[in-house]
């Protein structure tokens, strides 16, 4: 993958990786480094709160008439919809997981339907945003050679969740963590037997956009697979 | 009405509005009307798109407030952000360079009002925050704010401004590292 960051280059890349306007290299680089790096790790959430806070120094503009009541109406068009929606939307994702699962809850046949299950994923995403903007998204999981491995997906709801499906992972017990944009990572789940699964998945305490990467690491803490949901 | 919903916390009203309430709903889009759609009139300097843009940004707060985490930032940065990179989509498509970056210095002068229904250490911090900018060396602090409201990288900056991409890459660091540093000296 990249090549690892030291703190003091670490530190460098910070602000703009924090901003929102570094090179994808740099923010690649930047993030497997706080993966791993506490200190940095709190520099780029202290910079990255500075950023966001910065847009609420911007002057107050007077809105154009009528402004809330079209926003309101808007709104008001849709609960009912959104409501029904929202069902329908996990009734889909679940169909998905249903199927992923099925179709291989002995895992291993689950990535060998690659092709099929990422034109579902398509399908059941791109419903879900004619529907009311939510989203389902897909990606590759890439093993530390970057050859990819299996695939992961992405769905942007109430609950958000991940479903992860992987070919042949050397046996052994893997923990799942998710690592959101400003470099914190959060642990979805341990002790996790891929081996004899094919596949993982679970809610996330954070919006799928807001993930750079999930990474799956072995029982000694190393990256096997990582994976990158693409957002279209 | 307004008079329970006026005293809630930002994180309450966008709780509301998650959840229909049409109340809740109302209370938010009038508190922070004016930031956001001054926020995307500061970026695209029209007031049509500005209102689009700003339109868009509350449907989506109102689609995604349930993933709202206040561990990473307040409502109000989170709303903002949402309506910036609206924005900044908006300038994308149209292929244009957003408003003057002269118009800048308004930020010096913007800016939240202390009211009962912001908290006071938001309040102080933000205008902690303001005084910090305005204390930047002027090249520093516009470096900055092209990247930060603009969305601009330092490449596009330093063809911009006609300067060494070095150059502006050393401002934008300098620049939030004396934000940082400002910020931190004050929370102790």
């Amino acid at each position: 993958m990249t090549d690892r960051l030291h703190c003091a280059e670490a530190r460098e890349l910070a602000p703009e990786v924090a901003l929102g306007i570094a090179p994808a290299e740099d923010r690649a680089r930047l993030l497997w480094h706080t993966g791993d790096c506490a200190a940095c790790r709190e520099v780029l959430s202290e910079l990255s709160a500075i950023a966001d806070d910065l847009l609420t120094l911007t002057p107050e503009h007077e809105s154009p008439a009528g402004f809330e009541t079209q926003v309101l109406a808007q709104m008001g068009d849709r609960p009912p919809r959104w409501r029904r929606w929202r069902r329908v939307a996990l009734l889909a994702a679940s169909i998905v997981v249903a199927a992923l699962v099925s179709g291989g809850i002995t895992g291993r046949a689950v990535y060998r339907a690659q092709a099929p299950d990422r034109r579902l994923a398509d399908s059941v995403r791109a419903t879900l945003a004619t529907a009311h903007g939510q989203y389902f998204a897909t990606g590759p999981l890439r093993d530390s050679s970057g050859a990819q491995r299996g695939v992961i997906f992405g769905y942007q709801g109430n609950p958000a969740w991940i479903f992860l499906t992987v070919t042949d992972p050397p046996a052994g017990r893997y923990s799942i963590h998710a690592i959101t944009h400003t470099g914190a990572r959060h642990l979805l789940a341990e002790d996790v037997d891929l081996a004899a699964t094919g596949s993982w998945g679970g809610i996330i305490p954070v919006a799928v956009h807001d993930i750079s990467a999930v990474r799956v690491l072995d029982s000694d803490g190393r990256p096997t697979f990582t994976g990158r949901i693409v957002l279209r | 009405m307004r008079t329970t919903t006026v005293a809630l916390t930002d994180e309450s009203l966008l709780a509301g509005l998650g959840s229909n309430d049409p109340q809740a709903a109302a209370a938010f889009v009038r508190r922070f009307q004016g930031r956001v759609f001054g926020l995307a009139y500061t970026v695209l300097g029209d007031r049509d798109a500005a209102r689009d843009v700003a339109q868009e940004a509350f449907l989506r707060a109102w689609r995604h407030a349930a993933v709202f985490d206040p561990r990473r930032g307040s409502v109000a940065a989170w709303l903002l952000t949402i309506t910036r990179n609206l924005a900044l989509d908006a300038v994308r498509m149209r292929r244009t360079v957003p408003v003057d970056p002269g118009d800048l210095a308004r930020l010096q002068v913007g800016g939240i009002e202390p009211g009962p229904d912001r908290p006071i250490l938001t309040t102080r911090e933000l205008a902690r925050l303001r005084q910090a900018v305005a204390r930047l060396p002027e090249e520093q602090e516009r470096s900055l704010l092209l990247a930060a409201l603009y969305g601009l990288t330092a490449r596009e900056i330093s063809e911009l401004d006609g300067l060494p991409l070095g150059t502006v890459k050393t401002r934008i660091r300098a620049a939030m590292l004396k934000l940082r540093s400002a910020l931190e000296v004050h929370d102790d």
